[in-house]
């Protein structure tokens, strides 16, 4: 049995990332610390209107959204919260989009994660259908010339989908590969695009070795490790 | 004007995971480090809420603040209770059935390998190998929490990898200089 890396060894040290709270407890310590969720109100300020029949309508909306932040799977409000995470789509620009997708389908995930097993159907499509519209969103993406902070979010939420599939799955729920074998696809192209960008430049041999361990990745197949490397020596 | 509700809010949810993370590290236990993180929290907003006061002379890192808060309760917790995990009877029947995500993670028999191992180190090796690996931050941030220098740090870190890999390879020995 052969001995283990250093790079290796750090591997298995994340893995320790998957310990977290239950959602449930953060939202009550917050709660009973600072007086607040951990939600957002979809509407905030409508509810400083004078008038009373109109705030008072407001109110119920607000709460209604408020209260569809921390819904389930089969919860009766689950289905106005979905509506309203894809509701912010209009808000978010195209270069942000396949960050978003991506956020939305591990929002998917956490909720996979807490959902009684018998509604699971129904959420898991919905994750695929997400990773699905990443990928698509993903591909019209030019790394080489994009803003690094928008490659950033995009490799960051890639990688909180990756783990958190691991998670869930590791929790017996089978999830599949529809979709995200398609990001995969998207984040092969986009390593390889700046692999060939950097090989075409001349590079310091700090750059050169980046490179070489970027190939490495590359050829194992661990793209988001790739792209971390390539951001983080920008 | 600040308001420092809302600026605790937004630390509240940077750090949550990642203190929880590092107390259930060293307690093992979701009921001991639920109490402990949320003790972190309520003395952290305290501290925060004092410190802006009348001159408003604000916690410079609140995230190292916290660490430390969340250190010396570990600490407290130990020297009250001893190593052993304690689980009291009367409280296992309020126990949530469904399978949280740290129960799991605990009975996959990697994680709860190297959490064990990681366990095995002493305070400082476990401490300085969860800060940089595991919440990602930077030596220069480590070295205020500790109160050492940045150098000191990376030789705690070099040393720390180096034991817990003599941990997870029995034949790997350590040279110490």
């Amino acid at each position: 049995m052969s001995d283990m890396t250093d790079k290796q060894l750090i591997a298995e040290i994340k893995k320790l990332r998957q310990i977290k709270p239950a959602k449930t407890w953060v939202s009550s310590v917050k709660k009973e610390i600072l007086g607040q969720e951990t939600g957002f109100t979809f509407f905030p300020g409508l509810y400083l209107k004078p008038a009373f029949a109109t705030a008072f309508g407001v109110l119920l909306i607000v709460g209604l959204f408020g209260f569809s932040q921390n819904a389930l799977p089969g919860d009766l409000l689950y289905s106005l919260r979905k509506l309203t995470d894809s509701g912010q789509l209009v808000f978010v620009s195209d270069a942000d989009r396949p960050a978003f997708e991506l956020e939305l389908a591990n929002d998917r995930l956490n909720d996979l994660a807490l959902a009684p097993a018998g509604n699971l159907g129904p959420t898991i499509n919905e994750f695929q259908a997400n990773v699905l519209q990443a990928a698509k969103q993903l591909n019209r993406v030019d790394a080489t010339t994009s803003d690094p902070i928008i490659i950033k979010k995009i490799v960051a939420a890639a990688k909180k989908v990756e783990e958190k599939k691991q998670e869930v799955e590791s929790m017996g729920v089978v999830v599949g590969n529809e979709g995200t074998d398609e990001l995969n696809i998207a984040l092969k192209i986009m390593t390889e695009s700046l692999i060939a960008d950097l090989t075409n430049r001349s590079l310091t041999e700090d750059k050169a070795l980046n490179l070489a361990q970027m190939k490495e990745f590359f050829e194992k197949g661990q793209y988001t490790q790739a792209l971390e490397l390539y951001l983080n020596n920008q | 004007m600040s308001n420092p509700t809302k600026e605790f809010s937004k630390i509240f949810d940077d750090c949550i995971e990642k203190i929880y993370r590092f107390v259930f590290i060293k307690v093992s236990s979701e009921e001991i480090a639920n109490d402990i993180t949320s003790e972190t929290f309520l003395k952290g907003w305290e501290a925060y809420q004092a410190s802006c006061g009348l001159d408003c002379q604000k916690i410079e890192n609140p995230k190292a603040f916290l660490y430390r808060i969340a250190r010396n309760l570990v600490i407290d917790y130990y020297r009250e209770k001893g190593k052993a995990q304690v689980v009291s009877v009367e409280n296992a029947a309020i126990i949530d059935p469904r399978p949280g995500i740290a129960e799991v993670a605990a009975f996959s028999s990697d994680l709860d390998k190297i959490k064990t191992m990681l366990n095995d180190l002493n305070d400082d090796y476990q401490n300085v190998i969860v800060w940089h690996y595991l919440d990602d931050l930077p030596i220069s941030e480590i070295a205020k929490i500790m109160d050492k220098s940045e150098d000191a740090v990376r030789v705690t870190l070099h040393r720390a990898l180096k034991s817990l890999k003599s941990k997870m390879n029995p034949s790997f020995q350590i040279q110490e200089v």
